[in-house]
């Protein structure tokens, strides 16, 4: 008994966004032009060197991000049909090219699977941080930062037309003093912001018919009668697994 | 112009509300239903199979949509526009709303579990609290039609929280799934049941109801009618028998009384013309949620109720109870990487740990007077806002700790049954209005030590169980931190409690006001306390019991003769 929708756009969700995005860029100012308050707020000669470079950290710069005021989509939008893009979306074309090199960088094309960008994900998230909502805007402040700071880092490290145009060797470099759980003083807040990223970039990324392959996700699909529950594998797992932890003799019994 | 005199009028359309109407209806008696929000159907407006890619957001949940953009929740929320509520300063309280028909039944977590003896005489056994004026053998017979109406999946367990449901009057559970499995072997161990929940989804076809599917989460709502909701069931049911009459958009403003200080009807405002509606009744049954119809009661005050109408007592907003709830989780190394399959399911517990420890506590062996279930997260679902889990690093390696983290994250949610305390009430606030004019709902809270007790005990049992899987759990959070806020489980009970004394309830074991006879309470507001199971069956059971009594005095005659003829 599979339902389907009642109404499918021509164009998906990402694909309206990114139209979306191309008539916005045209006509937007920057987000963060504000050099005078990006000024050193944290104290670089505290930071400790990059291992890499010897050098410390670029200050987090403090830029003040204007505050998004569009509207919500409210307390009751349509669950059938979605806005395909509720508010204006706010990213410039230098800042989205950012997130597209980072997003790529996050998750490369494999062998068998295409780059964060061919999933379209900077849409995502220029959508993400356009949003006018509480958590859409701390993200938003923490990545404008961020795409502040890696022009600043790039610049300390000798790449003078900033990340973007950086090969891909100090792309490497920078990211590799971010994206761990464990880094040098210095770099704390921008690891956060890029570890905020990342986690948007992921979910961009397999929230996707794709992604759902992938990932192995196999739900959504209606089940004539009874839920069969396990496969033989996955219970050929689960048997092994109470063997390693001695739980064999406590097994379910239903 | 004569204004009709209704006979009952229902305020509020959700499990307690809708159930009186069917009652009602279903033997003879003529129902107006008021419901505060809009018109609903789960049959055209359920975002059946969408995927969250589709929504703004991923699906995340935000101030507008607080569970995620396709809850099924209409204009509400811990926020309803134009209609706030406040608490009073040094506390915090959260208030889930839904204005719409149907009301929070159509995203309910559906969590179905009989309450038990131990439940009705709670004060009996440790003096806390307050006893229900009846045993659970009253109830179990109502408890057996309400389930069978219903359609509730689970088993018969034997276990002494549990009780049993007459043979046939369950349906068959899902079959559990790995993390799930996991869990109960653990739990075994440590000398710990888990079985199957007991949800009000249909795993068989019931009335004009189909049995699940086993796919799109309950909470979006369900467009044929197996996850239970009020408007798939009982109100196209007793709209079938042609007694009853829905208003919405009415959202009540107060109940009138007489000189003699009888309810004579009550006043709503019609939020589409924004204009104050007069309507005439013999019986007014209040089911707007404990807190809505407290508030309705409170801001009732007449020269016969000074102190807000059938509250004599003092205790209209009082006792106001929600469940404790406190959550606790971990990567299980064994499931990395484990096989996939298919683990939708009902999209909820197939297990649960029901409380276990009701030996423990009448030796004397825990520090805690009342018990907790623990619900149990964790499955291959579908990856959205916050999907990934913790990562590391980037590039290629990121793809395989995806594919290694997907389901091996293990989640407990503790949920637990609170004391009442002088501390947790509402009342109205002197100075906040609504858009309506109508003065609104203010709230105090205040944990005890019983609360967090009983958390850090379930924190230290979850952290057991998680051990006994091999997982590894950081140092356990401290219980004042863990636990949720008050009013965050949306299991807010007691504030028109009833009992067997008319100067320490507010209404009788009927849920009929002792002031006022021809006014009855049928929400949560009449629990005399707040068991940890969910408390939306028994909101049902205790409407279908009480709309039965109030029929039977109607036919007798009772509660209608002083109405006759009135125009307004």
């Amino acid at each position: 008994m599979t339902q389907s929708p009642l109404y499918q756009s021509q164009l998906t969700r990402r694909e309206s966004l990114k139209l979306f995005a191309a008539l916005a860029a045209s006509t937007l100012l920057p987000a963060c032009d504000s050099p005078s308050q990006s000024a050193a707020t944290n104290s670089a000669a505290s930071a400790a060197p990059s291992a890499a470079t010897g050098k410390a950290a670029a200050p987090w710069p403090r830029i003040k991000v204007a505050a998004i005021t569009a509207p919500g989509y409210g307390k009751d939008p349509s669950m059938l049909m979605p806005p395909p893009s509720p508010w204006p979306l706010t990213l410039s074309q230098s800042e989205l090219d950012k997130v597209a090199v980072l997003a790529d960088l996050i998750l490369p094309a494999s062998n068998t699977a295409p780059a964060a960008t061919a999933r379209k994900v900077p849409e995502v998230i220029n959508e993400w941080v356009s949003a006018p909502y509480e958590q859409q805007q701390a993200d938003r402040s923490d990545l404008l930062c961020l795409f502040k700071w890696l022009d600043d880092e790039s610049h300390q490290r000798g790449a003078a037309s900033g990340f973007i145009k950086a090969d891909s060797a100090l792309h490497h470099a920078i990211l590799t003093d971010i994206a761990f759980d464990e880094v040098a003083a210095g770099y704390e807040a921008p690891a956060a912001a890029f570890a905020r990223l990342r986690s948007l970039v992921v979910a961009a990324y397999y929230a996707t018919p794709e992604g759902h392959k992938e990932v192995g996700y196999l739900g959504n699909t209606a089940i004539a009668g009874d839920y069969p529950g396990p496969s033989p594998e996955a219970k050929a797992h689960l048997t092994q697994v109470l063997s390693q932890l001695g739980l064999t003799e406590f097994a379910y019994q239903g | 112009m004569t204004n009709p005199v209704h006979k009952v009028i229902v305020v509020g359309s959700g499990a307690g509300g809708a159930m009186a109407a069917y009652e009602l209806t279903r033997q003879g008696v003529p129902v107006l239903l008021l419901e505060a929000g809009r018109d609903y159907d789960p049959k055209t407006e359920t975002p059946m199979f969408k995927l969250q890619a589709d929504a703004p957001l991923m699906g995340a949940g935000t101030i507008d949509k607080d569970f995620g953009y396709y809850d099924a929740t209409v204009d509400g929320g811990w926020t309803v526009p134009n209609e706030p509520y406040t608490s009073a300063e040094g506390t915090e309280f959260k208030w889930w709303r839904a204005r719409m028909l149907g009301g929070r039944t159509n995203h309910w977590g559906r969590y179905a579990l009989r309450f038990s003896e131990h439940d009705f005489k709670g004060k009996s056994r440790d003096g806390l609290g307050a006893d229900w004026p009846f045993e659970y053998q009253e109830l179990a017979p109502w408890y057996d039609k309400t389930e069978t109406l219903v359609g509730v999946c689970g088993t018969n367990t034997g276990l002494d929280d549990m009780p049993p449901s007459p043979e046939g009057v369950l349906q068959p559970p899902p079959t559990p799934r790995v993390p799930e499995l996991l869990i109960a072997a653990a739990a075994k161990k440590l000398g710990i049941p888990a079985v199957p929940m007991h949800r009000a989804v249909l795993t068989q076809p019931k009335d004009n109801r189909a049995a699940c599917f086993y796919a799109t989460p309950c909470g979006h709502g369900c467009s044929i009618g197996a996850a239970f909701q009020t408007t798939t069931s009982l109100i196209p049911m007793a709209k079938a028998t042609g007694l009853l009459t829905v208003l919405t958009n009415a959202m009540v403003r107060e109940v009138t009384t007489d000189d003699k200080g009888q309810v004579t009807g009550l006043v709503y405002v019609d939020k589409t013309s924004g204009k104050d509606v007069t309507l005439v009744s013999d019986v007014v049954i209040l089911a707007a949620s404990a807190c809505e119809s407290a508030r309705i009661l409170l801001n009732s005050k007449s020269a016969k109720h000074p102190n807000g109408l059938a509250n004599s007592s003092g205790q209209v907003g009082r006792n106001l109870m929600d469940s404790t709830g406190a959550n606790l989780g971990a990567v299980v190394p064994g499931l990395k990487g484990r096989p996939r399959y298919n683990e939708d399911g009902h999209t909820a517990n197939h297990l649960f740990i029901p409380w276990w420890g009701h030996q423990a506590q009448a030796k004397g062996e825990l520090d805690f007077p009342r018990g907790y279930h623990l619900e149990l997260g964790g499955r291959f679902s579908e990856p959205g806002a916050g999907f990934g889990g913790k990562l590391q690093g980037f590039g290629a390696d990121l793809r395989n700790q995806v594919e290694q983290n997907y389901g091996s994250y293990v989640g407990f949610a503790l949920r637990g049954e609170m004391v009442p305390n002088e501390h947790c009430y509402m009342d109205i606030d002197p100075e906040v209005k609504d858009k309506w004019g109508i003065p609104v709902a203010r709230f105090h809270w205040q944990w005890s030590e019983h609360e967090l007790k009983q958390v850090a005990h379930g924190l230290r049992t979850i952290k057991a169980i998680l051990e006994t899987m091999g997982a590894t759990v950081a140092e356990l959070p401290k219980p004042e931190d863990a636990i949720l806020k008050g009013g965050e489980i949306i299991h807010e009970v007691g504030s028109t409690r009833m009992g067997a004394d008319p100067k320490q309830s507010v209404t009788n074991q009927w849920g009929q006001s002792w002031d006022c006879p021809n006014l009855f309470v049928m929400d949560g507001g009449v629990f005399a306390s707040n068991p940890h199971k969910n408390c939306t069956l028994t909101i049902m059971t205790l409407a279908m019991r009480n709309s039965d009594y109030l029929a039977k005095q109607l036919k007798a005659g009772a509660l209608s003769a002083q109405r006759k003829g009135v125009a307004a």
